[in-house]
């Protein structure tokens, strides 16, 4: 027994080892999206910051996929990331509820990477920005996309994929899929119910998407149910493989999957593409903060200067297929596929002189693309009422048949139970009686 | 009060304490938690509006009785299916050799998802459609062996004399099932509904997977609502499920009650 406990609080400490012995300021614990960081860039970071500050620092990776339970371990657990990487509604509601710190953008050797992030998507982040704190400070936008349709070019034609409509379209019944995230559901619908105020430009889509009166959301609800016969599935992550395998023929999903997913199906020979349709759609940007409980806050400033780093982008960004929200002239370079038979403006992004080049246009759209596309804002208290319309549309599947047979097992339990409670009841009766019997003549033949 | 404390622990009982301590830890916090959180709100007033916010949203009562259909025709299928195979597996004529128990517990050894995404990969391979009927084939699937076991163990350590009686008095096949065979099986088919149809309301796994996310059991609700963090919500609906689960084992305790009153009949 006496050697059993300290072995016991042993094998006890070395589970929270990192945080006896070593100090916190070698540590960085950094908190992402499960493949979203190119290879062995985490260990290039340790060679940068050595090189920088003369220390060595050990980092604790780990990942996410939901952004709620990402806010849940750092609100209510106090956990103490260093640096994490919400998507732009998180990052709103971060600073409303005062649990970021501002990044550090004065680096004593190296140069500062930060600038190098687009003009434009730093004018997007500071949209999030509340009085006196600009988001920008905050906030360093990793990587950014849109939302829209990816379509099997064989069954969908091009001609219908510029529109939402397609999704309600009965042709396409038990071939579409959507992605599994109510934001982009109630954006989606509620944008394609206002189609031809949007084609008579009296309204902008980025009203419609923050738009949480009771009559959008009636509407959006109305919308989505309609279009819930249609679908065959909502995909967390197996659209891709429906998709490539022909077994769906849309799927509403977002730009970094899609490119991912059309050069899998390019691979088989199936023919994938992408279109955000004409209405117009959701542009989403994922940024880098530091969280109030950060206990390393200086090598955090230092990660995140790195990640804006030309060279380190560019691998993040061939890792993950999403776009990067650095433009610099490198990044052009490297960007420019001279084999494309299109030209885009992309000068809203990487300056001017930037207003016609081949370049893929799902990584980075086109200006008119993003004229017409906005930002989800944080729904805020509404986001239960959101999460109600959801919840009504899925978790409709009640049938009369599967009622009825409720009914009939639980009355016959409830009928079995009644009749097994009577037999007994009447079987003790009947002891109790042969019982009085017998001793009534037992009394009998003692009298005699 | 020291002294006590020295005499339990050098008693066997003090054998049960890595037990206590670990479900205090793993059950009974937890389950304490869940109470709390489902009668406070965001910021910790006692409260009943989660209860009320469930029985005033018909999507969240249809899930549930959804839920429950789900869970009940799974558990009639799966006895269906597994008291024949329990009865072949114990009978001695039918039977010979152990290894075809093993091959029936088999599945029971696979973890959970990974059968599930193989029944997903052979549905889509056969072409058959996801949906409810791959959803009741998984669920059955998945926890049929629960079933099995039970009903086997009771039929195995059935005494044999009380069937040979019962030939001896002239009754036929069928009244000798009817009449013998079934009675005594029942606690193994009562503790396998049990052991069935508590675990298939609470699942979501299975759902999600087999069914493209069309088709929302209650454990998917729960999960959606704390994935969102909406903590409090969740934790009134997981209490609700933890009552109808109780309810459900009140109707077993009171059989074997009553079995053991009846001289082992059920």
């Amino acid at each position: 027994m006496k050697r059993i406990i300290p072995a016991i609080l042993l094998l006890l400490s070395l589970t929270g080892c990192y945080n006896s012995g070593e100090p916190r300021e070698r540590v960085l614990k950094i908190y992402n999206w499960a493949d979203y960081i190119g290879d062995s860039v985490l260990e290039d970071f340790q060679a940068y910051y050595k090189e920088q500050t003369g220390e060595n620092i050990r980092i604790v990776y780990q990942t996410f996929d939901i952004n709620e339970i990402m806010l849940t371990k750092i609100e209510k657990g106090h956990e103490d990331f260093d640096v994490v990487c919400p998507s732009e509604y998180i990052i709103e509601r971060m600073l409303k509820k005062h649990l970021l710190l501002p990044i550090d953008t004065i680096f004593a050797h190296s140069p500062n990477y930060m600038h190098n992030v687009s003009p434009f998507i730093r004018e997007q982040i500071n949209k999030l920005s509340r009085p006196g704190e600009e988001a920008s400070r905050y906030a360093v936008c990793y990587m950014w996309g849109t939302a829209g349709l990816l379509y099997n070019r064989a069954y969908v034609p091009d001609s219908v994929a510029t529109s939402w409509g397609c999704l309600w379209n009965k042709k396409y019944a038990g071939k579409i899929l959507m992605k599994d995230s109510y934001r982009d559901a109630y954006g989606t619908a509620i944008i394609y119910a206002h189609a031809k105020e949007l084609e008579e430009r009296s309204v902008t889509v980025e009203e419609l998407m923050n738009d949480y009166s009771p009559q959008a959301m009636g509407l959006a609800e109305k919308y989505l149910k309609a279009l819930k016969p249609n679908i065959a599935g909502w995909e967390a992550d197996f659209g891709k493989e429906m998709m490539t395998k022909n077994k769906a023929w849309l799927n509403m999903t977002w730009s970094g999957d899609a490119i991912w997913a059309i050069e899998e199906a390019g691979a088989v020979g199936v023919n994938l593409d992408y279109e955000v349709p004409k209405e117009g759609s959701n542009i989403w940007y994922d940024g880098w903060v530091i969280p109030k409980y950060a206990r390393n806050p200086e090598a955090a400033s230092y990660f995140i200067n790195f990640m804006c780093r030309p060279d380190i982008a560019l691998r993040n960004m061939d890792f993950c297929g999403y776009v990067s929200s650095i433009a610099t002239p490198e990044i052009l370079e490297e960007k420019i596929d001279t084999t494309l038979t299109y030209f885009s403006d992309l000068s809203y992004f990487f300056g001017p002189g930037a207003d016609s080049i081949q370049i893929d246009k799902i990584q980075y759209p086109d200006r008119k693309v993003v004229e017409r596309c906005a930002m989800i804002r944080d729904f805020g208290d509404k986001t239960k009422e959101v999460l109600d319309i959801w919840s009504r549309i899925k978790g409709d599947n009640l049938g009369v048949g599967i009622t009825i047979l409720i009914f009939i097992v639980v009355a016959w339990m409830s009928g079995w139970m009644i009749y097994k409670r009577w037999q007994r009841y009447s079987r003790r009766k009947q002891q109790r009686r042969r019982s009085r019997r017998k001793k009534v003549k037992r009394l009998s033949n003692k009298s005699q | 009060m020291n002294k006590r404390f020295i005499v339990f622990l050098s008693s066997r009982k003090s054998w049960t304490l890595p037990y206590i301590i670990f479900s205090v830890v793993f059950v009974i916090i937890p389950l304490f938690l869940i109470v709390v959180y489902a009668f406070t709100d965001d910021s910790g007033h006692l409260t009943l509006a989660n209860f009320q916010k469930f029985f005033e949203h018909p999507e969240a009562i249809n899930t549930f009785v959804y839920s429950i259909g789900i869970a009940i025709i799974t558990t009639l299928v799966c006895i269906l299916l597994g008291y024949p195979a329990a009865w072949i597996l114990s009978n001695s004529k039918l039977n010979r050799s152990k290894t075809m128990v093993v091959l029936f517990i088999l599945p029971m050894w696979v973890n959970i998802l990974v059968r599930t995404l193989a029944t997903v990969a052979l549905f889509d391979f056969i072409s058959v459609p996801l949906g409810e009927g791959a959803l009741i084939f998984g669920m059955v699937y998945n926890f049929i062996p629960f079933m099995i076991y039970p009903i086997y163990n009771t039929l195995q350590k059935m005494d044999h004399s009380y069937i040979e009686a019962a030939q001896d008095l002239g009754a036929n096949p069928v009244q000798v099932f009817l009449k013998v065979v079934l009675p005594l099986s029942m606690p193994g088919v009562m503790s396998g509904i049990m052991m069935v149809f508590m675990p298939t309301i609470s699942t979501f796994a299975i759902a999600e997977l087999l069914t493209m996310n069309n088709i929302k059991l209650f454990g998917t609700t729960i999960q959606e609502n704390i994935n969102n963090s909406m903590w409090n919500y969740g934790a009134a609906l997981s209490l609700i499920m933890l009552l109808l689960i109780a309810a459900t084992s009140l109707f077993s305790t009171d059989d074997k009650d009553h079995s053991n009153e009846g001289g082992g009949l059920w």
